[in-house]
């Protein structure tokens, strides 16, 4: 057997003396569509960035196909086949679209892959290609999320950790946004997926995770969840 | 290279080379060595910018590398010593000694941002110069607060940058050789900035600049691309420093204090941060301000009859006023960057 693309094992993350993270393991099959839900402050923004090396576990591993990468610092990580869409998107205001997809691509060196890859960026997202010269501080924030996805998708990743891509954006975008999660995720890209739209991640995700107070509190098939009394109540807004 | 961009930088070197003739007729001769120090004050602005601008790494103790670089080349070419080495050694030592102080500055600095990091920069820049003013006893290394004199002159070969140049029967005035070499070395400065700007470096600064940690996020190594912009900015600061002190044949500690480094950072916020043409001007024209404001006097002689206010106070008021009038009219510079690009 092989060894799962991403392996967590009892990670501690804390923020001086307060415990974000108490001891989360987490396995994710190469292909696979994971999502995090939970409530504010459970701890699902500090576990991607702790995989992305944004932050330093205080105890625990992380392992990339079966290689430990936890003390690794978060650009080498990047090249080892990951990659993450920020909260709040993390777009560069500043540069245009078309420099922001190429951020995406810093650390390749195949300049002909790299045009190939705008290009199919811009076929995926044809209003980045529409606005490729503007500013992106100048986009909406559904055209500021595409962008932050396909800046993402440049650095041609097996792994995407996405942090709340639905945040701030309308029901329509919101939508299409998932559609194109859908699309990318067909072409064998695996997905860790932090939502507060519990019903849209684990409509997309085959499998779920709940995080509450830093700590793992169910764990099962997308489909199972959705009828748990717990996670109706809790994350559903079902009585 | 085609014909014509050749024909071009021809046209560009004749220009400036141009300049000090031009000075001389239309200003008099002072005016040429106050462009000389304008051009030294372009190299120091053009190299703060790299930190600043390019890469938002808020410096204001800049003028430490300045004076680091001042101090090597005049250690290294004074009686201080009995040393005397040669420019093509002296000058690239006092880019490499600021170069490897920026380093040490910046790797505690890392983990700063903001207010935070231009408070320490501070800090380091005040340490820097009270050591310099210090380092006189037990050893005596810099002389303290009587500086170094007798700094061997600007020389590379055969020319001397501080004697008259004869070339066939064409002779280049004394005055205007300093000049000549800082406008040259000011040029190559500002071309290697707007090479660096769009380069992959470039690129990094500027992402890690505007959201550093979407930087990270993008594979951009933070830690070395900080540590890049502080070492080129600090050597750029280096090298005008030896210039500075073989152009004045004196250094001494008061010659980098705090107000210089603002004045510098003034340069670069004026002109428009981060971008090469207006950062030139901004010098250019912070520069040479306070020496054109000191024809107040006469100004006031000629319209009220009588000097009412000392021209030393007055200009510094102007200046002052100046300043806070070109920032309301001009926030983001006189010469920003276009957007689109």
């Amino acid at each position: 057997m092989t060894a799962p693309l991403l392996h967590i094992d009892k990670l501690h993350v804390a923020y001086g003396r307060i415990e974000a993270l108490r001891g989360v393991s987490l396995t994710l099959a190469a292909g696979e569509r994971l999502a995090l839900i939970g409530a504010n402050g459970a701890g699902k923004t500090t576990l991607l960035k702790a995989v992305a090396g944004l932050l330093a576990g205080k105890q625990g591993q992380i392992q990339l196909d079966g290689q430990r990468i936890d003390r690794q610092p978060a650009h080498t990580r990047l090249r080892l086949g990951m990659a993450l869409v920020p909260e709040g998107r993390g777009i560069f205001p500043e540069m245009s679209v078309r420099e922001n997809l190429l951020m995406g691509a810093h650390c390749r060196n195949d300049t002909d892959g790299v045009a190939g890859d705008l290009e199919a960026e811009y076929a995926r997202f044809p209003r980045l290609a529409e606005r490729s010269a503007q500013l992106a501080g100048t986009l909406s924030g559904g055209e500021q999320q595409m962008l932050a996805i396909g800046r993402a998708l440049m650095g041609r990743p097996r792994l995407l950790l996405l942090d709340e891509p639905s945040m701030g954006l309308s029901p329509i975008m919101v939508e299409k946004i998932f559609a194109t999660l859908r699309e990318v995720c067909a072409q064998g890209v695996t997905l860790l997926l932090v939502e507060q739209n519990a019903r849209l991640a684990m409509d997309l995700c085959e499998r779920t995770v709940v995080l509450e107070h830093g700590q793992l509190a169910l764990e099962g098939a997308s489909a199972d969840l959705v009828r748990d009394p717990r996670v109706q109540a809790a994350y559903l807004g079902q009585a | 290279m085609s014909a014509r961009r050749l024909l071009l930088l021809l046209l560009a070197a004749v220009a400036l080379a141009a300049i000090p003739w031009l000075v001389d007729g239309l200003l008099g001769v002072t005016w040429v060595r106050i462009l000389s120090f304008a051009a030294l004050y372009v190299v120091l602005a053009l190299g703060l910018n790299i930190t600043v601008g390019y890469a938002g790494l808020l410096d204001l103790g800049y003028i430490a590398f300045f004076a680091v670089g001042a101090y090597t080349y005049a250690l290294l070419s004074s009686p201080q010593f009995g040393l005397h080495w040669p420019l093509w050694a002296t000058l690239p030592l006092s880019a490499g000694a600021a170069g490897l102080f920026g380093l040490l500055l910046g790797t505690p600095l890392l983990r700063l941002r903001g207010d935070y990091l231009a408070i320490v920069t501070l800090g380091f820049g005040e340490i820097t110069r009270i050591f310099i003013n210090n380092l006189n006893s037990p050893v005596n290394i810099t002389n303290g607060p009587q500086g170094v004199n007798q700094i061997d002159a600007l020389r590379v070969g055969g020319v001397d940058f501080s004697q008259a140049l004869h070339v066939g029967g064409f002779e280049v005035p004394a005055a205007y050789m300093p000049c000549l070499l800082f406008i040259l070395l000011a040029a190559l400065l500002a071309w290697a900035c707007t090479r660096l700007q769009t380069s992959r470096i470039g690129r990094a600064w500027q992402a890690i600049r505007q959201d550093p940690l979407a930087a990270a996020a993008c594979g951009i190594d933070l830690r070395r691309y900080k540590l890049l912009a502080f070492a080129l900015g600090a050597s750029a600061g280096g090298m005008a420093g030896g210039l500075f002190a073989g152009f004045q044949g004196f250094i001494s500690p008061e010659s980098f204090s705090l107000t210089e480094s603002i004045m510098v950072l003034c340069m670069i916020v004026l002109g428009g941060m981060g971008h090469v043409p207006g950062v030139i001007v901004g010098a250019l024209i912070l520069a040479t301000l306070p020496e054109a404001l000191r024809a107040l006097g006469p100004l006031q002689q000629a319209l009220l009859g009588h000097v009412w206010v000392d021209p030393a106070d007055l200009r510094m008021l102007v200046f002052g006023l100046a300043l806070v009038a070109m920032m309301l009219v001009r926030p983001a510079g006189l010469w920003p960057r276009g957007a689109g690009r």
